[in-house]
């Protein structure tokens, strides 16, 4: 069976006064149906615009230069605008990082709730838009939701908007969801609330999720499989259980290496050293060699590419796998 | 979660406007001006253009309130009328104007393709005064009130393309616009729904302290002959009148030139107040 999503090569490119400069460059990935993709990295690696340009949602001055996306076989990159609005909250939906910022304040919870259904399915009644609505929000588990209906965002806490925001995305019935960071402004308990919510919800309508975060806790938890991103690109990507038993790419060992734990006595964090690489001065080789801890001569030459070390298991970097190279 | 704690209500804008005394007393003139411009059949003591030739430039007396002008005609009167000519000039002029500048506005924060050429444009609009405009519509369709609006018109609506473009452009910076593009909307909906009442307090704002400038810079082209022509009563055009007895009979300039002035004054007052009112930042 063919996967829900595939993406093939995508490169997006935003044009600065240093020409153009690509934010996400040659990255490939597939979502199965039902499943979790989650997609790791530091800020400014690339994973917001990855996601933006799955929905087509990248604003000037980006663009997508090249490659594919597919859903269900259908290229989204050559959609006519039109067809593509008409997908966007109907196959593809979106949930966003700040939920105090992502509502409206001029509108109801139940408008914006049923806006999407408004959208796609023009020619509803006002009784059955509100039965929809309040249908919806009882679905993301909202207290009251006659009442929550009427109100407007200011009156309803974080936890409450993320979840009415889901609502909104979830209303009409996506294939996909992209959760771009949806906890990452939330207390941790609402956090886990969330998370249990969004797990829930994919197992009742069997959409496929995918899970952007910089939460290596939240992949622990959510994902089947993981890809973790560097300057734009997939430096690794397997299931979520061997990228922390077996990680082989030693960017991800070093995001490994920055987690606090509490089972174990207390040692310096092995933080990655420098920063992430500017999009418009980015090394000529591999783009994580001049913080790599293993880098040797040859990672500057030559840009390497995301090979299987495994089954089911791609790293992009020479050294790998990293056990052969630290023997040597 | 049985006992929901409700948010405290946000203080209506009338409410945080009365806050402020100059506030009130803007917002009680212009009630009062547009009552007296929308009743003034009713109100009028007497015909404004009913000439009585033996009873010219009178000062302000118990029969006259506020005199007659040059032919003879109650001041009172014509005031009154002329107030809703002047108003109506200024509202039409803000209207077209208003609305074709917000359109381009919203445009130029939307389409960010567009922004630089149309802004551009506006900045060429913004380099002729009104009252150029007015001249030169004045010599192509001849003087008279469609002149004075089509020139206003022309001259507001580069400032109000700028007030939309930018108080847009920050709402579109903000997550819901992405959010409810996420969910296939179109554009003409999302600007209409979502960044249009975002953005509704400083076109209120603006609209009140331009209505104020266009009644004025209205005035000032009838004054000059290019508005309202004789016999009909506008404030700026009985001004002018009254210009050749300026030293024998002044109210007769005076009392429209004071009209103006409430007016302009009372206008300028309240988009003050209500800016500080609907000012987000200001707000806490």
């Amino acid at each position: 069976m063919t996967p829900l999503l595939e993406i093939e090569g995508l490169r997006t490119v935003f044009r600065t006064s240093a020409g153009e400069v690509p934010a996400v460059d040659g990255v490939s990935l597939s979502v199965e149906r039902g499943k979790t993709l989650g997609i790791v990295g530091e800020s400014g690696c690339g994973k917001s615009v990855l996601s933006l340009s799955i929905m087509r949602l990248v604003a000037h001055p980006g663009r997508i230069a090249a490659g594919s996306v597919q859903l269900e076989g259908k290229d989204l990159t050559t959609l006519s605008p039109s067809a593509m609005r008409d997908l966007r909250g109907r196959d593809i939906a979106m949930i966003f990082q700040e939920p105090m910022t992502s509502l409206n304040p001029v509108h109801t919870v139940g408008f914006q709730v049923t806006e999407g259904v408004r959208a796609h399915e023009p020619g509803l009644s006002a009784a059955e838009l509100r039965a929809r609505g309040i249908e919806a929000l009882r679905r993301v588990r909202i207290p009251s939701p006659e009442r929550r209906f009427d109100e407007y965002p200011h009156q309803l806490s974080g936890g409450m908007r993320q979840r009415v925001m889901i609502a909104m995305a979830l209303a009409g019935q996506p294939k996909l969801l992209i959760a771009d960071e949806p906890t990452t402004a939330l207390d941790v308990t609402v956090q886990a609330q969330i998370l249990d919510l969004l797990r829930e919800l994919q197992a009742e309508t069997g959409m496929a999720v995918i899970l952007i975060t910089h939460d290596l806790g939240v992949v622990a938890e959510m994902a089947d499989d993981v890809a973790v991103m560097y300057a734009g690109k997939v430096v690794e990507h397997t299931d979520a259980r061997r990228l922390f038993e077996d990680p082989q790419h030693p960017y991800t060992l070093g995001l490994l290496g920055s987690i606090p734990r509490l089972d174990e006595e207390r040692e310096d964090l092995l933080a990655i050293r420098g920063t992430v690489p500017p999009p418009f001065a980015l090394p000529p080789g591999c783009r994580f060699a001049p913080r790599c801890p293993f880098a040797i001569n040859a990672c500057n030459e030559a840009q390497p590419p995301l090979l299987p070390i495994a089954e089911g298991h791609g790293a992009a970097c020479i050294r790998a796998p990293v056990e052969k190279a630290l023997a040597a | 979660m049985t006992t929901a704690i409700e948010a405290p209500r946000k203080p209506s804008v009338l409410r945080m406007l009365m806050r402020d005394v100059g506030g009130t007393i803007s917002l009680v003139l212009v009630v009062l001006i547009l009552l007296t411009a929308l009743l003034a059949p009713w109100i009028s003591p007497r015909d404004p253009y009913e000439t009585d030739l033996l009873a010219i430039m009178q000062p302000p007396n118990e029969t006259y309130w506020l005199g007659t002008d040059g032919q003879g005609r109650d001041i009172l009167a014509r005031m009154l009328y002329g107030l809703r000519v002047t108003l109506a000039m200024g509202l039409a002029s803000l209207i077209f104007g208003g609305v074709i500048g917000a359109v381009v506005g919203f445009c130029a924060a939307y389409y960010r393709r567009a922004d630089g050429t149309l802004m551009r444009l506006m900045d060429i609009l913004l380099s002729f005064p009104a009252i150029l405009f007015g001249l030169a519509l004045a010599a192509i369709f001849g003087p008279g009130e469609t002149s004075v609006v089509i020139a206003l018109s022309i001259a507001t609506i580069p400032l109000m393309a700028r007030i939309v473009r930018g108080s847009a452009l920050v709402v579109m910076g903000l997550d819901y616009i992405e959010a409810a593009r996420a969910i296939g909307m179109s554009d003409a909906r999302l600007i209409w729904r979502h960044l249009a009442p975002n953005c509704l307090s400083a076109i209120f704002v603006f609209s009140t302290l331009r209505l104020g400038q266009v009644i004025l810079l209205g005035s000032a082209l009838s004054f000059l002959g290019l508005g309202a022509q004789p016999p009909l009563a506008e404030l700026g055009a009985m001004a002018a009148q009254g210009r050749n007895f300026l030293f024998i009979a002044p109210h007769i300039s005076v009392i429209p030139s004071v009209g103006i002035f409430v007016i302009v004054l009372a206008f300028n007052l309240l988009g003050d107040a209500l800016r500080d009112a609907l000012d987000p930042r200001l707000r806490i």
